[in-house]
């Protein structure tokens, strides 16, 4: 830790959460309210026929809400106007909500939950996206499909027969559970003409339109206020506005607040997943190695719904060859839908999927072509200024290679690479237990586009505000939402560095959209860098004001701005200041998921990781993980660690240890944290995060997102760690012991 | 039911899911739990004189230092009477069957997971929860505060009581100790260097 990590200000409620003050929504005192339950289907695709309500229940002392209850119009509201609120007739997933419950407790909701039989007419499902684009079972328009995105750059298929080598590989990666340590939760209350949410979530004002829509009220009758959420991950991006909803129906029915806080088995069950992805990769090469031609497919499984399978498509896509440089580039992309309940955002967001194929498969690349996959890489990196397969130019100051070159001096990778090969050459060393062990060690690169893509970025036309109080403090208003990021800390440490305040003179709490402006989402690492930016322009909008009042020395020393700023509220100046997004460069309109500017700028990782497997038992341990990030200007040391951490974590467990197990329903069988193994302590190696800040180049004044970045590594890292120790290429995750232990062949077919 | 806290060798969550098939584990994990609740139950139930059947029973528990009464259904179990009858919420419910810790409470000094105990079987018992913790500078919260032990903070709670229960029986963990300790708590941010650190500063702290 350097002298300035021990400066930083400290997470801004930290000591609540240590003293179990800060309340999360199901802390909240009792007070008279009703507590909300669903009703979900148990089968993946079908007809509701009715609902049964057993005549030994008295029902006096419940209130149930159907569809035909809803009096604005049945639908969560996202990109596709394809999922309702409340089942409409035909069920398309195992878990659909088909009606709600509310109770005055939660015993008598478990009795009234239990005592509900749906009558359901089954219909023939499909969980696999390769038979559902056969379309003989529709669920989304005419052919399953949510959306095809076509990539292309130069001529891929003629350039192929001018080519040394080709290497063609398939690759495999699972759904991953968020498994958020706080379950989705929402409470509603009558306020006014309207309603009041409060509840766990990222977006508060997803909720005011989701819920806008769903009662037929103005959106001004909606309140959303964002409580302390615990762990989101993507997971809490679209479906709090569904919950909201329901949350909001019944608070309507029974005239009382409702809180519904979903059990950790319904939550796993109900809620979505990363997306499954199969990925083929065409490679063909120069003898030297040149990359000349590359075709790629990308499917998703988007579940039942599109819900942002589109959006993790578009990422997908976009950043499916990598950070390297191809002149003929042919992608296609499609986002299917199946009959597993929907799957949406998740730290990564299409990245980590396609990732690893790309990382993966340039290891094949390197063993066709006998030459050391390092250089392989190194060779064809891209450098600012070359062609991404959409167009867009990297931008000044990008170097992937000195990334690359910064991971392979930190985690001396090659002459770990050399000990390791050695040993494990030369004997099957026993380990204290008495098993045979082998090393191995890998690498991947990776990257991750900030924001929205410029399209959806530009559409969202984010507003941040500056209010100034009469004692002189900045209050910070954005809708964005905390959950474990420190995003509080951060926008307020950059609100106080704009403005030249001391930290504690900067007021900021959770959103209330009462409160605050529409910043937009608190999604796609764009809180620090994008919200950032909108705050550091309105800061220099009040810094500029004060200088008119009170001259140029008066903000240059915090304690005379702070008078400055007190005198100018007290002498009657409107003393807020906001900010508005416009995109730097003309975007193309016409162009929704592929713009030729698709990021204002790249954020870079380097993944070293090091595995130790007992070929005995198929265990593997990850002995040792080196993260080198290049996110521009780091704004907070301690929190932009614990990320890097925190990502590395979860990318271990999706190449290790999580596996969804489904049942013949298409729901998650493995529906709890018993069944499913997220890492513990004793998984955690080691992890080294370096960040590249290299203050004279432009390119670290300002923050680029980094929040989903670390997670994109550590799953191909891992996997050519794997294929290391054991020779043989793990083309799926996450990777078992049985495989280990069982798989013959070199390759898993 | 959770005592690997308290004796470094035992088998922590982790060892445990290991060494059985996950299938396996549940049938255990459910069986174990179920076991306690009949005896616990049996024998409340016999020195009250009250229908197994239905209905509430009143049970008086020694929270943090006060004698708190409340009605009860015999099965609830203690995480649920602390929540919601007597709104001790720094304990949370995340997976409601023993496996992540974010229920913990010390109950008379031993760390156990809340989730899966009944509230009728710690009658009698001193139930101590994070909001009796030393809140100085030598307190466990510090220590974790001074480490960023925490990013979304909804593990926060079962982590500082699993250490201070640590501390109290091992004031000078190693390491492994330490990891084996918290073994039992997930943390799904990852924030699990901080929180290490932060058990080994607490045991340094404690001690000035």
């Amino acid at each position: 830790m350097t002298q300035a990590d021990r400066n930083e200000p400290r997470r801004r409620n930290a000591s609540k959460l240590f003293y179990g003050t800060e309340p999360f929504v199901d802390d909240l005192p009792a007070q008279g309210d009703w507590h909300g339950g669903t009703v979900r289907s148990r089968i993946a695709h079908g007809r509701l026929i009715r609902l049964k309500f057993s005549p030994e229940f008295d029902w006096s002392q419940v209130v149930v809400v159907t569809a035909a209850d809803i009096p604005g119009k049945n639908l969560v509201v996202c990109h596709e106007e394809d999922q309702p609120s409340l089942c409409d007739g035909t069920i398309r997933h195992y878990g659909e909500p088909l009606a709600l419950i509310a109770a005055p407790d939660g015993e008598l909701l478990h009795k009234a939950l239990r005592a509900v039989e749906p009558v359901v007419e089954p219909l023939p499902a499909v969980f696999d996206p390769f038979e559902s684009l056969k379309g003989e079972t529709r669920i989304f328009g005419k052919d399953n499909l949510f959306l095809e995105i076509p990539i292309s750059k130069g001529h891929a298929a003629k350039q192929f027969a001018s080519c040394d080598v080709v290497v063609e590989t398939n690759h495999f990666t699972p759904a991953q559970e968020h498994a958020y340590l706080e379950t989705q939760g929402m409470r509603a209350t009558l306020e006014g003409n309207g309603v009041r949410i409060e509840g766990s979530m990222q977006c508060p004002y997803y909720l005011v339109a989701g819920v806008a829509r769903l009662l037929g009220i103005p959106e001004t009758d909606v309140r959303v206020s964002a409580m302390q959420t615990g762990g989101g991950f993507g997971g809490k991006e679209d479906f709090p506005t569904m919950l909201a909803g329901h949350a909001a129906l019944l608070a309507r029915k029974c005239g009382r607040p409702v809180r519904m806080i979903y059990s950790r088995s319904e939550d796993m069950a109900a809620t979505t997943k990363r997306h499954p992805a199969w990925i083929r990769r065409k490679t063909g090469l120069s003898r030297a190695g040149q990359f000349l031609a590359m075709e790629l497919d990308v499917v998703l499984d988007g579940g039942a719904y599109a819900t942002l399978s589109p959006f993790v498509l578009s990422r997908a896509a976009l950043h499916a060859v990598g950070p390297y440089r191809c002149d003929h580039v042919s992608i296609c992309a499609r986002a299917v839908a199946t009959n597993h309940p929907p799957n949406g955002g998740f730290r990564g967001f299409g990245c980590p999927q396609v990732h690893f194929a790309t990382e993966t498969h340039i290891e094949a690349c390197a063993e066709k072509l006998g030459v050391d996959p390092v250089e392989l890489r190194r060779m064809n990196l891209m450098k600012p200024g070359d062609a991404m397969p959409f167009g867009q130019l990297l931008g000044p100051g990008t170097y992937p290679g000195v990334v690359l070159d910064e991971a392979l001096h930190r985690s001396r990778f090659e002459e770990r690479r050399a000990e390791i090969e050695a040993k494990n050459r030369t004997s099957e060393r026993r380990t204290d237990s008495g098993d045979f062990e082998k090393r191995g060690i890998g690498l991947a690169m990776f990257m991750h586009g900030t924001g929205l893509n410029a399209y959806w970025e530009k559409s969202v036309r984010s507003r941040v505000r500056l209010a100034a109080t009469a004692e002189g403090q900045v209050c910070v208003l954005t809708a964005q939402a905390e959950f474990g990021q420190g995003t509080l800390t951060a926008l307020a440490k950059i609100a106080a560095e704009s403005i030249g305040l001391a930290d504690s003179d900067i007021l900021i709490d959770h959103p209330d959209t009462a409160l605050v402006p529409d910043s937009g989402p608190t999604v796609a690492s764009r809180t620090v860098s994008i919200v950032g930016s909108l705050i550091h322009e309105a800061a220099s909008r009040l810094r500029q004001h004060i200088e008119e009042r009170a001259g140029l020395a008066a903000i240059y020393d915090p304690r005379r701005l702070k008078a400055a700023i007190a005198s100018c509220v007290s002498g009657g100046d409107s003393m807020v200041f906001e900010a508005e997004y416009s995109p730097t460069d003309d975007t193309d309109d016409a162009n929704t998921w592929a713009p030729p500017n698709a990021y204002p700028a790249y954020a870079l990782g380097c993944c070293v990781a090091e595995v130790k497997i007992d070929t005995l038992t198929g265990e593997i341990g990850v002995v040792d993980v080196h993260m080198i990030c290049d996110a521009g200007a780091v704004v907070c040391h301690r929190l932009a660690t614990n990320q890097v951490f925190g990502g590395a974590v979860q990318g271990i467990g999706w190449a290790l240890t999580e596996k969804l197990a489904w049942n013949e329903s298409g729901g998650m069988r493995n529906a709890s944290l018993s069944d499913y193994a997220i890492p513990s302590a004793a998984d955690v190696p080691e992890i080294h995060a370096h960040f590249l800040d290299d203050q004279h180049s432009e390119r670290y004044r300002y923050p680029i997102g980094l929040g989903e970045l670390p997670m994109e590594g550590p799953g191909p890292a891992i996997a050519n760690a794997v294929a290391m120790a054991t020779g043989r290429r793990p083309r799926r995750l996450p990777i078992s012991p049985e495989w280990i232990v069982c798989s013959q062949g070199p390759e898993e077919s | 039911m959770r005592d690997n806290v308290t004796d470094p060798n035992a088998a922590s969550r982790r060892d445990f899911l290991r060494g059985s098939s996950v299938a396996a584990a549940t049938a255990v994990l459910t069986q174990t739990a179920q076991v306690g609740m009949d005896e616990a139950a049996a024998e409340a139930l016999a020195t009250q004189q009250i229908s197994a059947q239905s209905g509430t029973i009143s049970v008086t528990l020694q929270v943090n230092g006060k004698a708190l009464k409340t009605e009860i259904e015999p099965r609830s179990t203690l995480l649920d009477v602390l929540r919601h009858r007597l709104d001790v919420t720094g304990p949370k419910r995340v997976c409601d069957r023993g496996s992540c810790g974010a229920c913990t409470v010390i109950l008379d000094g031993q760390a156990v997971y809340s989730c899966t105990t009944l509230a009728i079987s710690s009658q009698g018992k001193t139930i101590r929860t994070l909001e009796s913790f030393d809140t100085g500078e030598g307190g466990v919260p510090h220590a974790f505060h001074q480490n960023d032990g925490l990013m979304c903070g909804y593990c926060t709670p079962g982590f500082v009581t699993a250490c201070q229960a640590l501390l109290e029986k091992n004031p000078n963990p190693t390491l492994e100790e330490v990891k084996k300790g918290l073994d039992g708590n997930i943390c799904r941010c990852g924030t699990y260097v901080g929180v290490i650190q932060a058990a080994l500063d607490a045991a340094k702290a404690i001690k000035v």
